[in-house]
């Protein structure tokens, strides 16, 4: 029983998400709606004129759908949907798929105006490249 | 000598590809260039009239195959240049000829915490409806065959234009609490539409050729909660002209106008999404007939919708049910007054389409399409493909199984 509730307790503990960036983005925060922009691939640049870098993993990673759940408010086919409506008129470019947790902390720290996301833990601050975007 | 007709697109490309060339190279990550594509093929078998190539005749038809290529670049983090090349073969409609999609250049002049507005030029895919700009993809419209009613799909148009067109846009998003609303505006410069455009218009093979001269559209989108609910309103009004053949009815040159409005809305769930959309059509022909008594085949006011229920399953898979209605004459429902106006039979002058389909990814690049269509009436059943359309033969009730295999990077 108590094995069962400890297994309960860390799993419910390991869900949630946080959206990371570059530290070298001036913002701390950012609107949902704005959030929805930069994941939707709609905004190219960040209002202090930073460029916009969006890491991703596969569509179908737990940890993607735990982000586009529970911090974007939505399903990740429609995140695709999004992306295939840019690809197919021209007008924008699908996220950078990263392949693992990982290589989105590796690409996210080291890449300028970068954004991306990891399940939330008291880790994330301990690489100074990255920060938490909170969302308003 | 100097030909006028060509004058406006000849700038406007030597416009987008001094840009591109001027575009100050600045180092670049890998991940500004991007490559994608796909390359679907197609199987239809029907029974009563031919879709898609020779589909009626027992062994079914292979004659559906569509390819493209795109390649974009950001050259810095405000501008992206963007092409596509794409092939399709659609039985007689369309051929295998590869021909250019799109090529624009792209300008996100401002980007504020609240909004966004950009430009863009060239040759740009029309943003009409939900899914005109990215219809080319089995994966990014509404099955193998889209409604017939919203978006022209079996009858010539590609050919006719529908898909893009050379002109410029200004666009934009504004966020409003739970609202994010979108327009874009386009001016759409002259362009030469194909042979098989005919078969959009008219309904039938004739012995003129169009061209587009110029129009305008408008779309205006609201995104809720993120696409929970989405809502658009979409308008154009171009101006066509047409040089006349020798061969009746449409034996006068002229210019013309096609007027079309669009509401649309969807609601997304987690495993279900709700879709309608409805047109209605206006286009003016009467200056190309000299005959009074052809009175059937000018002026029409059209009207479509359809209705789509999608669900998804687990494994990447989902099935839909859609209702698709398409009708010639607004007014006309059963198509009685266009019937004994014209001798052909009603039937010929609505389209009524029961959809089941259902697709599957099978790997991530990799996915199967399945549709089974029941339909009533042939205002959408191609000329082209069946050539006893024209003589009244083509039957009422009729149906069609279609699959599609696409692979697509």
């Amino acid at each position: 029983m108590l094995t069962v509730l400890a297994v309960l307790f860390i799993s419910t503990a390991a869900s949630g998400s946080e959206a990371i960036v570059n530290v070298s983005l001036q913002r701390d925060s950012v609107s949902l709606a704005l959030l929805r922009g930069v994941f939707g691939m709609r905004v190219r640049l960040w209002p202090d004129g930073e460029p916009v870098r969006v890491f991703v993993l596969r569509d179908d990673a737990p940890e993607h759908a735990e982000f586009c759940k529970g911090v974007l408010r939505m399903y990740p086919y429609q995140l695709r949907q999004a992306w295939d409506r840019l690809v197919y008129s021209g007008t924008g470019q699908p996220p950078i798929e990263v392949s693992s947790l990982e290589e989105m902390r590796r690409r996210v720290a080291e890449t300028r105006g970068a954004i991306g996301y990891l399940p939330s833990s008291p880790d994330i601050g301990q690489n100074e490249q990255i920060k938490v975007l909170h969302v308003r | 000598m100097f030909d006028k007709r060509h004058h406006p697109s000849v700038w406007l490309r030597s416009i987008i590809c001094a840009g591109v060339l001027l575009s100050a190279p600045q180092p670049a990550e890998a991940s500004d260039w991007q490559l994608h594509g796909f390359l679907s093929q197609g199987f239809t078998i029907s029974d009563g009239n031919n879709v898609n190539g020779d589909s009626s005749d027992g062994g079914g038809s292979f004659d559906f195959r569509e390819a493209a290529v795109n390649l974009s670049w950001r050259p810095s983090p405000r501008i992206l240049l963007a092409g596509q090349v794409a092939s399709v073969r659609r039985g007689k409609v369309n051929t295998d000829d590869v021909a250019l999609d799109y090529l624009l250049a792209d300008y996100q002049a401002y980007q504020g915490n609240l909004g966004r507005v950009g430009f863009r030029a060239g040759k740009l895919k029309l943003p009409f409806a939900f899914f005109n700009e990215s219809r080319d993809a089995v994966h990014s419209r509404p099955g193998i065959l889209m409604p017939q009613s919203i978006y022209l799909d079996n009858d010539g148009a590609r050919a006719f234009g529908y898909f893009s067109g050379w002109g410029a846009a200004v666009y934009g998003d504004r966020y409003y609490g739970r609202h994010n609303l979108a327009f874009e505006l386009l001016g759409l410069s002259e362009f030469a539409v194909e042979d098989e455009a005919e078969i959009s218009i008219l309904r039938r093979p004739a012995s003129g050729r169009f061209k587009h001269e110029r129009g305008l559209l408008l779309r205006i989108l609201d995104d809720i909660d993120g696409g929970r609910w989405r809502l658009a309103l979409s308008i154009s009004d171009s101006l066509l002209s047409y040089s006349a053949g020798n061969a009746p009815p449409f034996d006068q040159s002229g210019d013309f106008v096609l007027q079309q409005a669009f509401a649309s809305v969807q609601h997304n769930r987690e495993h279900l999404s709700l879709t309608a959309e409805i047109v209605r059509r206006r286009i003016k022909l009467g200056d190309l007939i000299s005959h009074p008594a052809v009175s059937s085949h000018t002026d029409q006011d059209s009207f479509g919708f359809y209705l789509q229920a999608l669900y998804r399953l687990p494994s990447q898979s989902a099935i839909f049910l859609r209702y698709d209605e398409r009708l010639r004459e607004m007014q006309d429902r059963n198509g009685h007054r266009q019937a004994a106006a014209s001798g052909l039979p009603r039937h010929y002058f609505f389209g009524r389409d029961v959809t089941l389909g259902g697709n599957m990814d099978l790997t991530k690049h990799l996915g199967l399409w399945l549709e089974l269509h029941l339909v009533d009436g042939v205002l959408w059943v191609n000329p082209l493909d069946n050539p006893d359309y024209g003589n009244g033969q083509a039957e009422r009730h009729w149906s069609l199984v279609t699959a599609m295999l696409s692979y697509r990077f």
